[in-house]
């Protein structure tokens, strides 16, 4: 495996006295896409706002390329190099949409500015003056990911970027990963749409009931229906 | 953000008195007015990391910290500057009163309209053609998402906090050749912030500059036309405003 | 049996007391059996009345903890027995207890109607033996060998108090008729100087026989006093007595004169409130804390302007301070919501508010007040301003409060009945900040305003005023407070030449004042005005009237009754009262001027003996309304 970008080993979460995560370890390989997956309630969001600060971790480290970044603010962390394309999107509505994008903009020798995102989405350009709460639900997943890549991350927690877009729109946001993925980003993907997710991801981490059930490769996961069927149920 | 602060009266009051003290060593309203702010800032910024902060978003709790502050504020004046009234004097070059289409208008009191068209004008600006105020609005809207996007949102807000109890005390000076630094200046000044923010709406800029000129004309107006309903007259606006939009005019929470 | 009536001797007593000394340093306290077993319901075995212990043991602690601090020490004198084979408790080898186990009820032993027992009474190692924790602190001395009612007997307390060089020894604890009496003859016969504390001495064995206890010490061999004389007498002896008050022969069994102070120190009104104290203060100190041949002592309370505290802290001074007479309160809405207090209470009061009526058609019996009315400076301003000044058309501006209205209505009653107009009369609220809009409204064609401002507002009016580039176009004329010497000092040259009325000016030329003021100023660097004159006025007033009772200042009818008789020069000129206990006396016509470069109310005119009703009939003006905002009605608006 590559150098790892993100490494949890140990995680354990609570929310208050409610045990959420216990003993979560993988690692996110630099340059790969991870997907992050489970039955609802399994402690993909958890893992997610544990990493980005939301929910500093009980015991145990997170990583950043070798760095321990747990229980750091989520701003200190954002300007270590994580960003979050939140579940629900989550854009200032009162912001306009270029407003959106330049408060999250951070350089860290990256290449993301205001334009090459408007490049990569040019329904944001045509709606840059809009306050983002009257866009549709696509856009505002679009400028989520836009206002995301404006920090420049090293590592990109993607949280059910599929969730509640037309099919369509499915389709430009698995471009986009696809992309982004082909341009070196590491990404940790959270994603309800399993299809999508093994066509994107390198790697796999089921979760169930707060513990890793089970990682590798995506081909030794895809292919395993029994492990497939006993822990996201589907298929 | 989002705290009740009701020490703004009692900073307006500090600010007064400290001009009142550095105008007696160097006689210069604004050099007082910017010294004050300065002053006013820090003691606010103290308040704010070391009381409010620990009150999270307790609201009741805030409302009554800052109440209990601002009686001790009064207090530690009374002790400091004495019980009488202390004037504050008039540039010299604004004393005149200045003759307009009839009307005589004291000249101070049209600086003073300047300076605050200007203060709103340029936290106008700030706040809606910079990064800076884009990013305080971000931390308004969503405080978890915008730090999660690198916006140090804690020691922004208590920038912002800074700023608020600058101006107060800023205006505590500027306001002190027209209303003197008294015992009670706190609590004249306090309702009217309130008043014009109610009114206007909370968390709004607009709102409260539109708040402030509606209080204004109606209080000056009303008095005059009404004298007998001096009392009510303030209240008024405020009182129709929260029974058909309890929001305020332009407001974006409910007050 | 028929009742005894106790013999009448308190003019011996009180000799005898002017005799005490009790310097610290020869002093001891002995506390008496201060154990559970007397004074704890849950485990005594030969209790007190519930009561008495609650009283002796609160007043016990105060009076310990005083002497403590005074380095007094305190002896703890506990009886212990010990149970011995074949008899049972020592207790029991006396054989009047004996008998009196072996032939009563438990009901019926020596405590009337409370279960007591000899036989169980104080143990070794029985809760009983234990000094009472309140009572007790460390560096106390304890001897618990008593085994009979002598606390001398059997014991090492003699050597002890000689040891220590006590030549007086005070006692307290329990029984007053038994152990505390045989404990006193034996310090008596020993030629120990005896003192029984009446606060912290109690009979379980009845009233009576505590009465007769006390009358026993205090009438054949030592003296019983209560804590505030023992420590007044610790103090007096503490301290070096100063050459005048060694002179000063106090009638001091009766105690200190305790005088309330009810003024404002925080808020708005804090300014006046302050120079009340002072200036009392002054007074008093002047009087080196004495007067009529009595202590004073002086308590102050802050009200804080509210109306509702004014009425709780004078309810503290008279029943926790147990004042005989109150200062106060400054304002008038307090004075209004302490009026019934006032009356129930039957408090002396020497007011400082304004309040018309309180001295009119509402008359407190209780009340008096040495400063003015509202309206009775208004009525000689007026009088003034047509006369002297020829005005004919006024403007009247004041807070709308109730002390503005009365003020603003005596004016007018006055002016119009001269021939003058009133052609504008406005009010702004108590807390406007802002004079902009008034001013803006004069009415321009006026001879000259007639400013009825209180506190700073006054103040505020005449800068903006100015500003408005009103000065010199209209005259400008004021109350009683509207250019107090307490605002002046802040003002500028815009309050030159100003004339104003009230009952006092800094400036006020007669002996009291030039003594008063000069002082004043030269420990406060500022004249006093007309709060600090108030409460000196009032001062004075006290002091005629109980020099004229010979200081029984407890006899309140009589008070009152001296207060409307006394005539008394005061630093506001001559002072008396009339029958509604109001005074009578001067109103000045000041007029701001500069002086040694401050700004002064110089007295132009003197209106002297002004009363309340001014020059009209007593009855006539009784039968009007009370002047308000509305009455009289102002005929002559404009605009």
């Amino acid at each position: 495996m590559a150098t790892e970008a993100l490494a949890l080993d140990g995680v354990d979460a609570l929310y208050g006295e409610s045990h959420v995560l216990h003993g979560v370890s993988f690692a996110l390989g630099e340059g790969r896409v991870l997907a992050l997956l489970g039955r609802n309630g399994a402690g993909k969001t958890t893992c997610m706002n544990t990493v980005i600060g939301f929910l500093p971790p009980r015991k145990g480290t997170v990583e950043l390329f070798g760095e321990q970044v747990a229980r750091l603010a989520p701003d200190v962390i954002s300007r270590k190099g994580i960003a979050l394309v939140p579940q629900g999107r989550r854009v200032f509505a009162r912001l306009t949409v270029r407003e959106n994008l330049i408060v999250a903009y951070q350089k860290r020798g990256g290449t993301w500015t205001l334009d090459r995102v408007f490049a990569l989405f040019p329904r944001l350009k045509e709606r840059a003056e809009q306050d983002a709460g009257s866009l549709s639900g696509g856009e505002q997943q679009m400028l989520a990911i836009g206002r995301a890549l404006m920090g420049n991350p090293r590592v990109l927690l993607m949280d059910e970027p599929s969730e509640g877009l037309a099919p369509l729109i499915v389709a430009e946001v698995g471009r986009t990963i696809a992309r982004l993925k082909g341009e070196g980003q590491s990404i940790l993907l959270v994603e309800q749409n399993i299809k999508l997710a093994f066509e994107l991801a390198d790697d796999v981490v089921i979760l169930n009931t707060g513990r890793v059930a089970s990682s590798g490769p995506v081909a030794a996961v895809r292919d395993n229906e029994a492990l497939i069927t006993q822990h996201l149920g589907v298929f | 953000m989002r705290i009740a602060n009701l020490t703004h009266g009692s900073l307006f009051m500090l600010g007064a008195y400290l001009g009142v003290t550095v105008m007696r060593q160097w006689p210069n309203l604004w050099l007082a007015a910017l010294a004050a702010g300065i002053a006013v800032a820090l003691f606010g910024g103290l308040l704010e990391r070391l009381i409010l902060r620990q009150l999270g978003g307790n609201v009741l709790g805030q409302v009554l910290v800052t109440l209990g502050v601002s009686f001790i504020i009064a207090d530690a004046c009374l002790i400091t500057w004495g019980g009488d009234p202390i004037p504050i004097p008039t540039p010299p070059a604004l004393q005149m009163p200045v003759r307009i289409a009839g009307f005589i208008f004291p000249a101070y009191r049209l600086a003073v309209v300047v300076i605050a068209v200007v203060v709103a004008l340029a936290l106008y600006l700030l706040m809606e053609r910079t990064r800076l105020g884009a990013m305080i609005r971000a931390g308004v809207d969503d405080p978890d998402m915008a730090s999660a996007v690198g916006i140090p949102v804690s020691r922004l807000f208590s920038t912002v906090f800074c700023l608020g109890a600058a101006l107060a005390g800023a205006g505590g000076v500027i306001g002190g050749p027209i209303m003197s630094a008294y015992p009670g200046l706190d609590a004249d000044m306090l309702p009217l912030a309130l008043i014009v923010v109610i009114l206007g709406g909370v968390g709004s800029l607009l709102g409260a500059f539109v708040g402030a000129f509606i209080t204004g004309f109606v209080y000056t107006f009303g008095v005059a036309l009404l004298p007998d309903l001096a009392y009510v007259i303030l209240f008024l606006p405020m009182i129709l405003v929260i029974a058909f939009r309890p929001r305020g005019l332009f407001g974006k929470f409910a007050a | 049996m028929k009742p005894l009536e106790i013999v009448e001797r308190s003019s011996l007593v009180n000799g005898l007391y002017r005799e005490l000394q009790l310097k610290p340093a020869e002093t001891a306290i002995v506390t008496v059996d201060m154990h559970r077993g007397h004074l704890d319901m849950s485990v005594a075995t030969m209790p007190t009345k519930p009561e008495d212990a609650t009283r002796v043991i609160a007043s016990a602690r105060a009076a310990l903890d005083h002497a403590r601090r005074l380095k007094v020490p305190v002896i703890h004198v506990v009886l212990v027995y010990r149970r011995l084979p074949g008899i049972g408790s020592e207790g029991m080898t006396s054989p009047f207890w004996k008998a009196l186990h072996a032939a009563q009820g438990e009901l019926d032993r020596l405590t009337p109607g409370r279960k007591s027992s000899v036989r169980e009474h104080n143990i070794e190692g029985s809760p009983g033996t234990q000094i009472v924790p309140e009572l007790y602190r460390d560096g106390d001395y304890i001897i618990n060998n008593k085994k009979r009612l002598d606390c001398f007997h059997g014991t090492d307390l003699r050597q002890l108090l000689d040891t220590l060089k006590v030549k007086n020894v005070v006692l307290m604890g329990i029984n007053t008729n038994t152990c505390v009496l045989n404990t006193s003859f034996t310090a008596f016969n020993y030629d120990y100087r005896v003192v029984v504390l009446a606060d912290c001495v109690a009979s379980m064995y009845g009233d009576d026989l505590h009465v007769l206890g006390l009358q026993n010490v205090a009438r054949c061999l030592g003296w019983v006093i209560s804590n505030e004389q023992l420590f007044e007498k610790l103090k007096e002896t503490t301290h070096e007595l100063t050459a005048a008050a060694a002179a000063l022969p106090l009638r001091a069994q009766a105690g200190p004169i305790r005088v309330g102070l009810v003024t404002v120190k925080t808020g708005p009104l804090a300014s006046g409130g302050i120079d009340m104290e002072r200036a009392l203060v002054q007074y008093l100190n002047e009087r080196n804390n004495a007067i009529a041949e009595r202590k004073v002592e002086l308590i102050v309370a802050d009200s804080g302007g509210v109306p509702a505290q004014a009425r709780t802290k004078i309810q503290e001074l008279v029943e926790r301070d147990k004042i005989h007479v109150m200062i106060g309160p400054l304002d008038t809405a307090s004075a209004l919501a302490a009026d019934d207090y006032i009356r129930q209470a039957q408090l002396l009061t020497l007011s400082v508010a304004a309040a018309d009526d309180m001295t009119q058609r509402k008359p407190n019996p209780w009340f008096t007040r040495g400063t003015s009315t509202a309206s009775q400076c208004a009525h000689p301003m007026a009088d003034y301003c047509y006369k002297q000044l020829n005005y004919r058309r006024m403007v009247l501006i004041a807070d709308d409060i109730a002390y503005g209205h009365e003020m603003c209505a005596g004016f007018q009653r006055v002016f119009e009945e001269l021939g003058g107009k009133v052609v504008q009369k406005t009010f702004p609220p108590l807390t406007v900040p802002d004079y902009g809009t008034y001013l803006a409204q004069l009415n321009p064609k006026a001879d000259a305003i007639y400013l009825g401002f209180a506190g700073s507002n006054g103040f505020r009016y005449l800068r903006q005023f100015n500003e408005y580039g009103l000065r010199g176009k209209t005259a400008t004329v004021g109350g009683m407070t509207a250019l107090d010497e307490a605002v002046l000092r802040n003002m500028g040259d815009e309050a030159l030449g100003i004339p104003t009325a009230c009952w006092y000016s800094a400036e006020f030329d007669n002996p009291i004042n030039q003594k008063f003021a000069a002082a004043f100023r030269e420990k406060w660097k500022y004249d006093p005005g007309f709060y600090a004159a108030a409460t000196y006025t009032e001062a004075a007033v006290l002091e005629a009237t109980l020099n004229k009772i010979k200081g029984h200042i407890e006899d309140k009818p009589a008070f009152m009754k001296a207060v409307r008789s006394i005539k008394v020069d005061t630093c506001r000129g001559p002072v008396s009262f009339d029958q509604y206990g109001n005074v009578v006396g001067n109103v000045y016509i000041r007029k701001v001027v500069r002086k040694e470069g401050r700004l002064v109310n110089s007295v132009v005119h003197t209106y002297p003996n002004v009363s309340q009703f001014w020059t009209y009939d007593e009855k006539e003006f009784l039968k009007n309304p009370v002047y308000s905002r509305d009455w009289p009605p102002a005929k002559n608006l404009e605009s």
